[in-house]
């Protein structure tokens, strides 16, 4: 077990080095940095001086070195925990994130309970009644959810919230609750905004959850043990729960590994950008679209090392979920 | 808590000196006389809030300053005003103190707000027809305009109370923008002598600093401050009693890192500003910045009431363009300027208007002489890999038609513009060729919008057979059969339009390009692909290489002579990339690099339009009155009218939507705000603004 874990541990070290390697390559791939974006920036708004300028930049963010240098640099800075500086902010990566951070783990974590508290239920009854009424409607609503990308979800719900019902729901605070203490008057404001998140990953979180809880209890149910597990007299209740599901279960905690962990650390980066909420994915697309290169790798990193982290928890708990499961 | 302690600081000194000159005449808080000058004798067309001479004796302040006054933590309104402050005349009406004024911007940086809150020596006046002195008090050039000398106003202060002096601007000169260790800021370009060495700056006195040229007159260069905040607020306003403990030169324990990092007036509550507001509170996560009054403001209104009436300005950073105009929509900003989307976006906030309080300012355009309109590359060259054989010649070929006014005028006369305006503009706009703003001040005479009516006209007219003619005459025919006109030599030829959102709307530059295409395609049997490279990196290379052939943009200036190049071909970049390029570089004194054949540009042959450009800017340089200057641009002009178009414009002078909830006085519902050098609505004093709530 020890070994198994030490062995993964250090599978994954290698892993985000390459994956960081990798993104900065990406990154290096496409004509042109990030200051000859923000050198045409300032000479169309009618910077005159802009061209002086951004030489000297380039020679502070060490643009002007060779890709080799810049990378090992970093990474070596970044082991002492220093993320560098992102030329957008002109601040510290590490502040930036971190400023960022509380809310996106608590947005993240709070939509996860959310999504799964619904699906798992709905997954089950729709395959327990299959075709039946209540199927039908869950089928129809989960395959809404699937297709529709959140963020135009969330365009739909701000602008009927906005115009027809005259409700303030963009952010998460509204204008006098934004620089106000904690209070019972913050706290409600609060969950004003925060419904518009919620219902967007309920519907399109829950749907794919919901159609893989389904086919996966429907191919266990018509399984052997199940119909052993019947034919010994026990309650339907629990040949389903105690039997079915554990074993049907499975692919959704690969996807809770895969999927769900990442997303604490990014959040759903679109959904963000729409309602305007301060978390790290909004941070991460615009670095990527600006070639921030600090900033982007530093996410990279993070996604890379959440997924990692995401897999080998996955795999724990499917060893204990699952006694067919043997991990060596 | 910082700066209160500093204020307190501050004021427990001025009460003991003001203890040490024993009885002091104290100005009782009662209700000043009235104002010699009537504030609604000031026309709207007018708007310019001249300085006018009345005699006040007393001035008043907000309540939260005299409550500030009242607790001994701030000095008396009549020691922190200047000897002189600047009467400024209300636009409609003497306003009441108070209120935060909440807006937005789109960026960290939060420069749409900050082009209101800067205001630098020389600035713009309200209605863009010039220039007029505001933090300084008054200027002028030697006869020959090789000196400039700025007069400061008599006991300005900074934001904490610290006099404004030349020191700081020797700080700034020689520790600052001189100092080649600080990488931030440098010499700008129009503080430099021809040969590329910074001029020279004396300082005779605390209130009077001289910039003296060895080798050119620096007519222009002093309009360059009026130019929003990157050019005078971001790098210029140094106050040096603060930033000295930073600077190595005066500790030696800083470094420039510490200096970079305190030296942003905008986001750094701690800075001194000159401005009515100065920045207050900046929120870690980036996502709101707020500016609160400065005490030391150095504007009063006609009755003494110091101004700013307005006491705080809140913004917050909303990064999606949709999720802002929502906002706009439902009322949450009292101004909103460059923040609710395009033009299109209007009917939508004129449906929302009275739900959301707020109405539209009709006045405010665009100021797009061209949006879009389609530049044409004047020196095209290999290298862009726009078709398998990217050879000199064929590339060769491709720029004698580009540089062919026959050509040019085809694809001017080949579409229907009003199409293209009903397909991406919801027929908002005129049909017109590609000029700069309407409203630049080089056309507001008489004589002005004469010229700058035949420019707006030249080409703009369609006529698809005449047109036909011209590509026939260059002999562009079909050679090979395929339905397509071809090169002359007989090579098949695909006009390429590089697009972006230039301008502000993807959409708008997208549909507009998609039915330039079809029209030039119908009408004129020309093969072309519209080439969307937003958010490509390697667009502004297209361009300043010379690599592109046609690409889409928005062409908006009020002021050619501090942004010459819509029309003056003198850098590396838009319709003579090359030839500018050669220009800015020094022409034969520039040394190409190894391996770059185009490095040090093109030289334009003599008698080509780059060439007459060019001239005709080192003449206007030379030129030493305003008016003489504007005959200039009309030269030009008539320059471009013969040999162009070099851009092939489509529809201009949109409205925008600013709006501004009902209860805002004092705006000026004119303006334009494509531009962004003009720095409105900066321009017209938003210190006079107030909320009548």
């Amino acid at each position: 077990m020890v070994n198994y874990l030490l062995r993964r541990i250090g599978y994954a070290l290698i892993m985000v080095i390459l994956v960081s390697f990798v993104s900065f390559v990406v990154m290096e791939l496409p004509p042109g940095d990030y200051l000859t974006q923000k050198l045409e920036q300032l000479r169309a708004r009618g910077d005159r001086s802009a061209e002086n300028r951004i030489e000297e930049y380039r020679v502070r963010y060490g643009l002007d070195k060779p890709f080799m240098v810049r990378y090992i640099g970093w990474v070596t800075k970044f082991v002492k925990g220093d993320f560098g500086e992102s030329f957008e902010y002109e601040r510290p990566v590490k502040e930036l994130l971190g400023e960022r951070l509380t809310m996106t783990v608590i947005l993240a974590v709070a939509t996860l309970i959310v999504t799964w508290v619904i699906a798992i239920p709905l997954g089950v009854y729709s395959a327990v009644h299959q075709y039946s009424l209540g199927d039908q409607i869950i089928t129809v609503i989960s395959f809404i959810g699937l297709g529709m990308p959140g963020f135009l979800l969330a365009l739909i719900i701000l602008y009927i919230a906005i115009v027809f019902l005259n409700k303030e729901v963009v952010g998460l605070f509204s204008q006098q609750y934004v620089n106000a203490p904690w209070s019972w008057g913050r706290f409600v404001d609060l969950m004003n905004h925060l419904w518009v998140p919620a219902i967007i990953s309920a519907v399109t979180g829950t749907g794919g959850l919901v159609r893989i809880m389904r086919g996966n209890l429907l191919d266990t149910l018509g399984q052997p043990f199940v119909e052993a597990a019947r034919a010994r007299g026990l309650k339907n209740r629990t040949v389903v729960w105690k039997h079915a599901v554990r074993v049907a279960i499975n692919p959704l905690i690969v996807i809770l590994g895969s999927e769900a962990f990442p997303s604490i650390v990014t959040g759903n980066a679109l959904v963000s950008i729409v309602l305007n909420l301060p978390t790290i994915g909004p941070l991460f697309v615009d670095s990527l679209r600006k070639l921030d290169m600090y900033m982007a790798g530093t996410c990279i990193v993070f996604f890379t090392f959440m997924l990692l982290v995401g897999n080998l928890f996955a795999d724990l708990m499917l060893a204990w979920v699952d006694p067919r499961i043997r991990l060596d | 808590m910082r700066k209160l302690a500093v204020l307190n600081l501050m004021a427990t000194v001025v009460l003991v000196l003001v203890a040490c000159k024993g009885p002091t005449t104290t100005v009782a808080p009662t209700p000043t006389t009235a104002p010699t000058v009537a504030a609604g004798a000031i026309k709207a067309e007018e708007a310019t809030p001249t300085p006018v001479a009345v005699e006040v004796s007393r001035y008043n302040e907000a309540p939260m300053l005299a409550e500030l006054v009242a607790a001994g933590k701030l000095p008396p309104v009549d020691e922190r005003l200047p000897e002189t402050p600047l009467i400024t005349a209300p636009r409609e009406s003497i306003g009441k103190y108070g209120g935060t004024l909440y807006t937005a911007s789109w960026w960290p940086g939060v420069g749409n707000v900050l082009l209101y809150i800067s205001e630098p020596p020389i600035k713009w006046k309200a209605d863009l027809t010039g220039y007029e002195p505001g933090l300084a008090e008054s200027y002028e050039w030697s006869s020959d305009g090789k000196t400039f000398t700025l007069h400061l106003r008599k006991g300005l202060k900074w934001s904490d109370g610290t006099p404004y002096t030349t020191q700081d601007w020797k700080f700034w000169w020689e520790d600052i923008a001189k100092n080649e260790d600080y990488k931030v800021v440098s010499v700008p370009a129009w503080l430099r002598n021809e040969d590329g060495t910074p001029i020279d700056m004396e300082f005779p006195d605390e209130y009077t600093v001289v910039w003296k040229s060895k080798d050119r007159p620096l007519w222009i260069d002093p309009y360059y401050m009026a130019q929003g905040f990157w050019e005078f607020a971001n790098p210029m306003m140094k106050p040096f009693h603060y930033l000295k403990q930073f600077h190595p030169k005066y500790n030696p324990n800083a470094s420039y890192e510490d200096l970079e990092k305190v030296d942003k007036w905008w986001e750094n509550p701690d800075f001194p500003c000159l401005f009515a507001w100065c920045c207050h509170e900046r929120f870690e996560d980036g996502s709101r910045i707020i500016f609160a009054r400065n005490p030391y403001y150095w504007r009063v209104d006609t009755e003494g009431n110091q101004l700013p009436y307005i006491d705080y300005i809140d913004i917050e950073i909303v990064a999606d363009e949709q999720v802002r105009l929502l906002n706009c929509s439902q009322g949450k900003y009292d101004t909103a300027f460059r923040i609710c989307g395009s033009p299109n976006d209007i009917p939508f906030l004129l449906e929302q208007a009275s739900s959301g309080g707020y109405h539209l300012m009709k006045g405010w355009m665009n100021g797009a002489g061209a949006w879009p309109g389609y530049m044409v590359n004047q020196y095209y060259v290999e290298g862009g890999k726009n078709y398998p054989d990217d050879t000199p010649e064929h590339a060769a070929e491709i720029r004698n038609i580009l540089r062919d006014k026959r050509f040019r005028r085809a694809l001017s006369i080949g579409f229907d513009r009003q199409r293209i305006i009903d397909v991406a503009w919801n027929g908002i706009g005129e049909p017109k060729a590609a000029t700069i703003s309407p409203q630049s001040w080089h056309f507001a005479s008489p004589e002005g919008q004469e010229v700058f009516k035949r420019w707006a006209e030249s080409y703009a007219y369609f006529d698809a057979e005449e047109a036909n003619a011209l590509l026939d005459e260059i002999g562009m025919v079909d050679a090979d059969g395929d339905g397509w006109r071809d090169l002359p030599s007989g090579k098949p030829f695909t006009l390429i339009i590089d697009v972006t959102d230039w301008g502000g709307s993807l959409k708008v530059q997208t549909d507009a390009a998609a039915e330039a295409e079809v029209e030039w395609e119908k009408n004129l049997k020309l093969q072309v692909e519209v080439n969307n490279l937003q958010g490509q990196p390697d667009v502004d290379t297209r361009t300043n290489e010379g690599y592109y052939m046609l690409r889409a943009a928005h062409i908006s200036e009020i002021d050619i002579w501090t942004y010459p190049d819509w029309i003056f071909p003198i850098v590396n970049r838009y319709m003579f990339p090359l030839e500018g390029r050669w220009f800015a570089r020094g022409g034969e004194q520039c040394t190409p690099t190894e391996g770059q054949p185009y490095s040090c540009g093109v030289r334009p042959e003599p008698g080509s339009p780059a060439a007459r450009l060019q001239e005709l800017y080192r003449k206007g340089r030379a030129t030493a009155t305003i008016e003489d200057r504007h005959k200039v641009v009309w030269e030009a002009v008539d320059v471009i009218i013969e040999e162009g178009p070099f851009v092939i414009g489509v529809a201009g002078d949109q409205q925008m939507p600013v709006i501004v909830k009902d209860y805002m006085r004092n705006i000026l519902d004119y303006g334009v705000v494509g531009p962004w050098a003009p720095a409105t609505p900066g321009n017209q004093v938003p210190a006079q603004w107030w909320m009548d709530k």
